[in-house]
């Protein structure tokens, strides 16, 4: 019953294999996004055309990833003679690598094609946006790759306790939350305090800390799903 | 191997499995009987690590089966089993990824010696192409303990006598326990060793193929001397035709007589009788 490398490495190669769905929405948006940029510098340039820009395109990805696998992997991985236990060990370093891949090549397209464009058409790029590119492009990196693994964990339990009451409920939570905070001021400034922790905190080490620990709560509520989860 | 201490599953407020005690301590095709709904794919996903009991526990060489730490002994397979729509080259390699004891090769020659289309989709199989395709990844999974439920669904009168003969051989060439349910009971009593009847969620018996050879058999005759010769027996069922009576017996065997015909009895008139009686007899 243990689980080794190998088996990890095997479930893995299998579960990126069989993401071609999100491979392709991905890219498909990148493309509309690389196309919107032709076209925006294309016409007479102007500063106040705002774009998005292409890196975020690509956020997706680890996302839909995590849904997919959750959602319609896991079941065959277990026919395949998969266990539920090498599942659960398998999946987090499949996000963290592409969280992280996704990050590099956003950070890459950031200080790259954001750059070539500037002056020439607005460009709004979340890097910026969340205050990431401030300390530098290196440290932006490990900043966006820790909130896409945050992302991509959230994704990847939430799809896995979907059709079970306990799913509902933690829908039904979430909606809640958001929509009982925001309205309430010292509820609403609570919901700050936790997106600054994961997003804007102005100490990056903090933000990217923040991001794993409550990965880490959120892939570990997976187990309960896991556990649960009917092939 | 397998142990069932006093098993309880229960799916809302139905028993699928009612107190349920059963060990496999023996290697061998065990050939799992039952009506629809008895509880036979329950006992097989149990016994994988599929579900978990409501009480009682499920032993896999001596640990306990818990669905977390599913058992690396046991292989669960069903015939109507949701597989990855890639080519079936592809999702053997697959299986072998994923299962670090799955036999590639022995797949590869299974699945030729089946005739299956290497390169067709998974989506693009016949129904019992399908169901041979999850068949072959169990039997080249490299586990000792195969439960398949029912494999031969969907299977062509040629297909599954192919498959009975390769179950067999891969049983002779390495041991290991195999559970099979099926419906086609006929074709199975002649490869299986062991015999498990279940209904209603409860062992109704288990014992060899040859004790039910032995012990299974018709009485047949004018009904007062039938009556008289299976007194005290265990008649596990009986049909009557005009002065005639046919009793069903498990148990020792009769004297024979010349007042009534004692003939062997087969394995489906056997089960009907056993779980079938109320309203089959």
């Amino acid at each position: 019953m243990k689980t080794t490398l190998k088996n990890i490495w095997g479930m893995a190669k299998v579960s990126l294999k069989q993401s071609k769905t999100a491979y392709l929405i991905t890219g498909i948006l990148f493309a509309l996004g690389v196309a919107q940029l032709i076209v925006q510098l294309s016409i007479p340039p102007n500063p106040d055309n705002q774009t998005l820009a292409v890196a975020n395109y690509l956020f997706v990805l680890p996302i839909f990833i995590a849904i997919f696998i959750a959602a319609r992997h896991f079941s065959r991985i277990m026919n395949l003679g998969g266990k539920r236990k090498d599942f659960f060990w398998t999946c987090l370093p499949l996000y963290a690598a592409a969280a992280f891949a996704v990050s590099l090549a956003g950070t890459i397209l950031t200080v790259t094609v954001d750059a070539l464009c500037a002056g020439k058409i607005g460009i709004m790029n979340l890097w910026d946006i969340f205050g990431f590119m401030r300390r530098g492009p290196v440290v932006a990196f490990f900043q966006m790759g820790a909130l896409l693994l945050l992302a991509a964990c959230a994704a990847h339990t939430l799809t896995l306790i979907q059709s079970k009451w306990y799913g509902y409920v933690t829908d039904a939570l979430i909606i809640a939350v958001i929509s009982v905070f925001t309205p309430i001021a010292p509820l609403r400034s609570a919901l700050a305090w936790f997106f600054k922790m994961i997003i804007f905190h102005e100490i990056a080490i903090a933000q990217i800390v923040s991001c794993l620990f409550v990965t880490a709560l959120v892939y570990g509520a997976s187990l309960f799903a896991v556990r649960r989860k009917t092939i | 191997m397998i142990r069932f201490d006093n098993v309880t599953k229960r799916y809302g407020n139905t028993a699928a499995m009612d107190g349920f005690s059963w060990a496999a301590e023996r290697t061998g095709i065990y050939c799992l009987l039952g009506r629809n709904g008895a509880g036979k794919t329950t006992l097989m996903k149990l016994a994988a690590g599929h579900i978990g009991p409501t009480a009682g526990a499920v032993f896999v060489n001596g640990a306990q089966v818990k669905m977390f730490a599913m058992p690396d002994a046991a292989h669960f397979v069903e015939s109507g089993a949701a597989q990855f729509n890639v080519k079936l080259s592809a999702l053997f390699r697959y299986a072998a990824d994923v299962n670090p004891s799955f036999d590639l090769d022995f797949a590869l020659a299974l699945a030729k010696r089946f005739k299956l289309d290497l390169n067709k989709r998974y989506k693009h199989l016949s129904f019992g192409m399908k169901a041979m395709a999850s068949t072959l990844i169990a039997l080249s999974s490299g586990r000792e303990i195969l439960l398949l439920d029912e494999p031969v669904l969907g299977f062509d009168p040629v297909m599954r006598k192919v498959f009975y003969d390769m179950l067999q051989e891969a049983v002779a060439a390495k041991p290991k326990t195999v559970i099979v349910s099926t419906h086609i009971i006929d074709e199975i009593e002649k490869v299986a060793d062991s015999l498990i009847i279940i209904d209603k969620g409860r062992l109704v018996l288990c014992c060899g193929m040859a004790e039910i050879d032995e012990k299974a058999y018709s009485v047949i005759g004018p009904a007062e001397p039938v009556k008289a010769a299976t007194e005290g027996l265990r008649v596990i069922g009986e049909t009557k035709a005009g002065g005639f009576l046919s009793r069903y017996v498990y148990d020792r065997r009769v004297k024979p007589s010349d007042k009534y015909t004692v003939s062997g009895l087969g394995l489906q008139e056997f089960f009907i009788g056993l779980v079938g009686t109320e309203d089959a007899l």
